[in-house]
């Protein structure tokens, strides 16, 4: 059907919104309660527009698109009442900086928020860099308040683990609770109160936790203002890139939007289907468990009782002439399925034709994601990817060597400890639960001069004077391997389990416990590691 | 209402079965239940998201946004003083204000004691007899200032200390 | 179940011998308003007495007659004599009206408002012509206040479901067109055409409808809904009949405040005896049509009465408004096509069915037909629910009817539909009361509230009331209505202390424009009507509290003064005894004086100086104020016995401190 928007015909599709179709055609309408994946509100009364033969300002986001509708969207006067109205959202936010005569002369010496607290205005804001409330306030133009603003006074909401929540930011449009209950259903947060009064809680002021929040983060991903925050990522300003990968946190294979800042640093991840949550670890944990300080940077070698830092030719020259009298059934390689197929593919190349052993363990991690194995009797030399082994098997080996992400007690033993770049600090191809493949791709940089598996095994397989081995890339080895065509998880028919149920996430990944690593899953319901499954054999 | 009262009505489990909780009659219940119990508890609003597949915090979202329901006991006698057109330019605010004098709380507050409860009311449909108070739930027709000091001392009130 | 043949029967027997019975009968007013003046008392006492003489008599309780400043009412039934209309009876005037009206053959006329029906021929005019109902045309209240509510057989005797019975026979179609050529347009607030809502209901394929009777009534001031229910309740029941028999509807829900219990209970009982007369339920007497009804409670939220926060309120969500379109009639309660009707405009239907367009549409104007009732209260004479053809003149409703000013003093202005409405001014007493002027004047006919003011109310103060109602109900949805009305609130309220500059006043206007227009639902778009009527009758008023600091009706506190005038004050420390801030200094015998700088307003010190020496008086910018010097004055109605007990109590108390 045709329309009629700001003189310009436009086709529009049937059931869109006035407001979608002057989107689809390039129009914007200034809007803060509607989103993109949820159904219309009305609440903010920003996308007002008048429509010929309808009484009054109708809302562009809930008034369907009619034949022959005849529709302005920026006349004076309707600026003027956005305007009016938006004055009034910012009575109840703090709007200091906005309204501020300093306003430009700011911005251009001190544009990066400052780390506070309690947030005051613009300055000290984690939503500065990418807030909608700002960007409208410039376009239209606003300069000042008709009265003075009230500060809420609200208590700040700290004790929840990853979600910070400052109410006194929150102009009550309603797409947290929107999305929640879009998402899940059962909703974990609403309106509460009425009026003047009305603020986004729980029943009897409980916590997130106690409320039953899944930490899906859905809630801040849509939040227009600062009320809603990443604790982890709050601080960070807008993402210089983001990239599309999968999270392999467990075998669900979500695909999942990384961040990253100027430094290619890993600052947040999100979910990439708006109407299925994703669960808290693909949301919170990535970031943390890639920046977390005892990340192994560099490669080292034992010198005596300790472990030295070293180059990587050093290292694994090292690693090379302690391997070759172990060539043959002494020497066996653990790996788990958190490696993507080329990984993989490269340790067992490695383990048969290099080692020329059969003893390639290929562990499959359990429904929380531990996996654990013995050594067959007769091992002497092992290489692991991760502490997958019990400690008492490893001091009985001569030769243990570990390429991890992060140091534990099995690291300690090794003879040669090398840093592997993990997540979404590879690219690579990856299989889901379904037996799907899926991509990773590199969203950012590994610490120090940490590599991917495949890399660090064909260069130790160089170093042992082993052709065969010359791969640039993951994707050349994905097209040695046939593995094309890989897809990201970008629809999902349902939420996986750990969305909808935070105490069946996984407790594990690559052998090491993710509650050691990402502080806020400790605070999550109390979880039960179940015990390894047995070890598949290659 | 005294706790007599309270102790005497129908538990939770009795009054859930006679009125299934569902999304569609979720305040014809929580009505129910405070009728009988006299506030909306805790247990009684998880019982009521368990029976009828409403998530807790969506009912307390409800229940807040109307005025009626309390979360909290009410007070053994509650006055409401009609704040309505007529009652007001009959002087309504003189007598809310003397009794939040009286009792030193405002209104939608209860004495410590939890003897008396002081709220507002936006009309009760008497207006010809303006201003008018509910003791209890039973209309007083033109209410004046200083009744309500003989008011508040029939239901018992004594101040503490000084009289004002 | 009885067939509804043989309840018309026994009904119109039944109806008959109470109108011949030889034994007299007490009609006693107790609806909510009869018995918050103390009808309650009166019936009991009048049983007791009864009782005690071993009287043949009986005592029926009926709803409202319309005076309620006349209240407790009674109308007597004295066999072979025409049945009169008494006021202000209390349990001792009951008594003395038994002893010497029933028993003797004194008229009591001190009581007497009329005889009902034709003249009593001693000189006692008939009720009809009792100055409060001569303008009156009681269409809509016809049987409140002469039926028992509670009793079926009353209704039915007076062609209660006549109406219903000739829609089931013309069908819905032809009730569509009777009530077009009628004219009738809802009595809820906007005053749409009540066809036309119809229709677009109508026209939806949908395989289920529903009506929804809207007895929320939560504008403060406006009572006619609740007498209504309480006077005939199966009025209104009727009406849901008839409308949902042009609908298509199969279910309906009248949704009544909580605040209402007596209303409500009135509606169980009337449902519970429609059923048994199988007129609810399927095939309602054979014909086909199938209906049934629940009552929903409201739970204390204004913006309910908003036809979306309805919907929602029902389906059992928060109460906060829906952006249209779609509209109710298409996709309303649980998204089924949903009509929406004040109480009022159904209880026309029966009428219009009953008599024809053509009867209901002679009286009222060419835009507005019919009657229209409205709930007069404030500063006149007599206050109480009224009837009138729409047209009448404020004037007529406020002077005639009302009996003009109750203090004597000048009236000010007529607020007339609640904090959606608006203020008009007295010089405009000559408007016709209907549609479309009350629009052009600034307000709106509404749900039919019309409050008198004086002198002693300020405008201002008036316009912050309606704002603070409307703030503290609005459901908190968009910024314009939530925020706006705080705004606005603070504006006045500044106004109001003394504290605001000229740039305030046109800040005041610009923020009305703003949540006028802005505003998500009816709620917030007639929110500042109040504000923007009072600015436009009454902006000396705001220039003088903004420029002068001067209140000219002494009601806003921080701008008046208490002060005591040393030659009438004789000493009683009457004021020293109640100041809470402490603030007058004097011993007995000698003149008081108000410490200005403790003095908090309160105006208590002015409510207990007695009116012999009125010593108490006000200042407000330039003007002063001090009350009259009367003896002890008489008050206007009887004075109850709960209120005289707390007299006594609250004197005792002041001697005692």
């Amino acid at each position: 059907m045709q329309l009629n928007i700001d003189n310009q015909t436009v086709t529009a599709r049937s059931g869109e919104s006035v407001l979608q179709c002057a989107s689809r055609h390039g129009i914007a309408i200034p809007r803060l309660c509607s989103h993109s994946s949820l159904p219309a509100f009305g609440a903010c009364r920003l996308c007002i527009v008048e429509i010929d033969g309808m009484r009054g300002t109708p809302a562009s986001c809930a008034t369907p698109a009619v034949e022959g509708m005849v529709v302005r969207t920026n006349t004076e006067a309707l600026r003027d009442l956005r305007r009016g109205i938006l004055q009034l959202i910012l009575l109840e936010h703090p709007s200091a900086c906005l309204v501020c005569d300093k306003h430009d002369l700011c911005d251009e010496f001190r544009p990066a928020a400052a780390k506070a607290g309690r947030t005051t205005g613009c300055h000290t804001c984690n939503n500065k860099a990418v807030c909608d409330v700002r960007v409208l306030a410039d376009e239209l133009e606003l300069t000042d308040l008709p009265v003075p603003p009230v500060y809420r006074n609200l208590p700040l909401e700290r004790s929840d683990p990853f979600i910070d929540r400052d109410l006194n930011l929150c102009i009550l449009c309603g797409r947290c609770v929107r999305i929640c209950k879009a998402q899940h259903g059962r909703g974990t947060i609403d309106f509460v109160g009425r009026g003047s009064q009305t603020r986004i809680g729980e029943a009897f002021g409980r916590s997130l936790s106690e409320a039953g929040c899944r930490f899906c983060g859905s809630c801040i991903d849509v939040c227009p203002t600062g009320s809603l925050a990443d604790r982890y990522a709050k601080w960070y300003g807008a993402p210089s890139r983001f990239t599309a990968t999968t999270c392999t946190l467990c075998d669900a294979a979500c695909a999942v939007t990384v961040h990253t800042t100027a430094h290619e640093r890993a600052v947040a991840a999100r979910g990439v289907d708006p109407r299925v949550p994703i669960c808290v670890l693909g949301r919170f944990a990535i970031p943390e468990f890639l920046n977390g300080t005892r990340r192994l940077k560099t490669p080292q070698i034992r010198v005596g009782s300790r472990l030295r830092d070293v180059p990587w030719q050093q290292a694994l020259a090292r690693a090379a002439e302690h391997l070759r009298p172990f060539v043959g059934d002494g020497f066996a390689l653990v790996c788990d399925t958190t490696n993507t197929l080329e990984d993989r593919y490269v340790l067992y190349k490695f383990t048969r034709d290099v080692m020329r052993s059969p003893h390639y363990i290929e562990l499959q991690p359990d429904a929380r994601g531990v996996s654990r194995a013995g050594l067959p009797d007769g091992v002497r030399a092992a290489l692991l990817t991760g502490p997958f082994v019990d400690h008492e098997r490893l001091q009985q080996l001569d030769l243990l060597i570990v390429q991890d992400c992060y140091a534990t007690a099995t690291s300690e033993l090794a003879t040669v400890s090398l840093p592997v770049a993990v997540l979404s600090e590879v690219a690579g191809t990856w299989v889901d639960g379904d037996g799907r493949m899926r991509p990773l791709r590199k969203a950012c940089r590994g610490p120090g001069t940490a590599k991917p598996d495949w890399e660090i095994i064909s260069e130790l397989a160089r170093t042992m004077g082993e052709t065969g081995f010359e791969y640039e890339s993951a994707a050349t080895i994905a097209r040695d391997i046939g593995a094309v065509g890989a897809r990201l998880r970008i629809r999902q028919t349902e939420a996986p389990i750990a969305a909808t149920d935070p105490s069946r996430r996984r407790t594990h990944f690559r052998g090491h416990c993710l509650d050691d690593h990402v502080g806020g899953l400790s605070e999550l319901n109390g979880v039960e590691p179940a015990l390894a499954t047995a070890a598949v054999g290659g | 209402m005294s706790m007599s009262v309270m102790e005497a009505a129908p538990p939770m489990e009795d009054i859930l079965t006679s009125s299934p909780p569902t999304r569609e009659n979720l305040i014809s219940v929580l009505q129910e239940v405070q009728e009988h119990h006299g506030y909306l508890s805790e247990s009684a609003v998880r019982l009521i998201a368990g029976a009828s597949g409403v998530s807790e915090n969506e009912i307390y979202g409800v229940a807040t946004f109307y005025a009626q329901f309390r979360f909290q006991p009410p007070a053994e006698h509650t006055i409401h003083v009609c704040q309505g057109t007529a009652c007001h330019v009959r002087g309504g605010h003189q007598i809310m204000y003397d009794f939040e004098e009286r009792l030193s709380i405002k209104a939608g507050e209860m004495t410590p004691d939890h003897k008396f409860g002081l709220e507002r009311v936006a009309c009760v449909g008497c207006c010809a007899l303006a201003p008018v108070v509910l003791v209890d739930g039973k209309v007083r027709a033109g209410m004046k200032p200083k009744l309500v000091r003989g008011l508040l001392s029939q239901l018992g009130y004594q101040p503490n200390g000084k009289a004002a | 179940m009885t067939s509804l043949a043989d309840a018309y029967a026994s009904a119109r027997e039944h109806w008959q011998a109470l109108e011949t019975s030889p034994v007299p009968i007490f009609f006693v007013g107790a609806a909510t308003c009869g018995r918050a003046a103390g009808s309650g008392d009166t019936l009991d006492r009048l049983r007791a007495e009864i009782k005690a003489r071993q009287l043949q008599a009986q005592v029926i309780e009926t709803g409202c007659l319309g005076p309620c400043s006349l209240e407790p009412l009674m109308v007597v039934h004295k066999p072979g004599t025409p049945r009169v209309c008494f006021g202000n009876v209390g349990p001792a005037e009951a008594v003395q009206i038994l002893q010497r009206h029933v028993l003797g053959d004194d008229p009591c006329a001190e009581w007497t408002l009329g005889s009902i029906g034709s003249a009593s021929g001693n000189g006692t005019g008939t009720f009809s012509d009792h100055p409060m109902m001569r303008g009156q045309v009681r269409r809509v209240l016809a049987n409140c206040g002469l039926i028992d509510p509670e009793n079926v057989d009353h209704y039915l005797a007076r062609d209660g479901y006549r109406g219903f019975l000739r829609a089931l026979e013309i069908g819905g179609d032809q009730v569509v067109d009777l009530v077009r050529r009628a004219g009738l347009r809802g009595r809820g607030g906007a005053g749409f055409p009540t066809w036309r809502k119809w229709d677009t209901c109508r026209q939806t394929g949908a395989d289920q409808r529903y009506l929804i009777c809207n007895a929320d009534e939560g504008d403060p001031g406006a009572f006619m809904n609740r007498s209504l229910i309480e006077s005939d309740p199966h009025a209104v029941l009727e009406g849901m009949l008839i409308a949902s028999l042009a609908l298509g509807a199969s279910k309906g829900y009248v949704y009544c405040r909580a605040e209402y219990p007596l209303a409500i209970a009135r509606l169980k009982g009337a449902i519970a005896q429609m059923r048994a007369l199988g007129l609810l339920g399927d095939n309602i007497q054979g014909s086909g049509f199938s209906f049934d009804l629940e009552i929903k409670k409201g739970a204390g939220a204004f913006v309910c009465g908003e036809e979306t926060a309805l919907i929602a309120s029902i389906e059992g969500r928060r109460g906060m408004p829906q952006p249209r379109p779609p509209f109710p009639a298409v996709s309303g309660l649980w998204g089924k096509p949903t009509i929406i009707q004040n109480v009022e405009t159904l209880a026309n239907l029966p009428l219009i069915l009953r008599n024809g367009p053509e009867w209901y549409a002679a009286v009222g104007t060419e835009g507005s037909k019919g009657t229209r009732s409205f709930a007069l209260a404030g500063k006149v004479k007599r206050t109480g629910l009224i009837e009138v053809p729409l047209g009448t003149t404020l004037r007529q409703i406020v002077e005639e009817i009302g009996g003009g000013s109750s203090d004597g003093k000048p009236i000010k202005a007529v607020q007339t539909g609640g904090p959606s409405g608006g203020c008009i001014g007295a010089e405009q007493l000559d408007l016709p009361v209907d549609y479309e002027s009350l629009a052009q004047a600034g307000s709106i006919m509404g749900s039919g509230g019309m409050i008198v003011i004086d002198e002693d109310t300020c405008a201002v103060d008036l316009a912050k009331y309606f704002i603070s109602f409307t703030q503290n109900e609005s459901c908190g949805k968009c910024p314009p209505c939530r925020v706006g009305t705080r705004a606005m609130l603070y504006l006045l309220e500044r106004i109001v202390e003394g504290k605001a500059g000229i740039e305030d006043l046109r800040r005041l206007d610009a923020l009305a424009v703003t949540v006028a227009r802005g505003s998500l639902c009816g709620l917030g778009q007639t929110a500042p009507n109040p504000v923007l009527t009072t600015m436009r009758y009454f902006r000396d008023e705001y220039h003088a509290h903004v420029e002068q600091k001067q209140c000219a009706a002494f009601v806003c506190r921080p701008l008046v003064q208490h002060r005591i005038d040393a030659e009438r004050c004789p000493g009683c420390t009457a004021c020293v005894k109640v100041c809470p801030a402490e603030a007058i200094i004097g011993v007995r015998g000698e003149p008081h004086v108000i410490a200005t700088e403790r003095c908090s307003q309160c105006g208590s010190c002015l409510s207990v100086c007695p009116p012999a020496y009125a010593a108490v008086y006000r200042v407000s910018g330039e003007l002063t104020r001090y009350e009259e010097i009367h003896a002890k004055k008489g008050k206007p109605g009887a004075p109850t016995e709960a209120s005289a007990q707390l007299e006594a109590q609250s004197e005792e108390l002041d001697q005692c401190s």
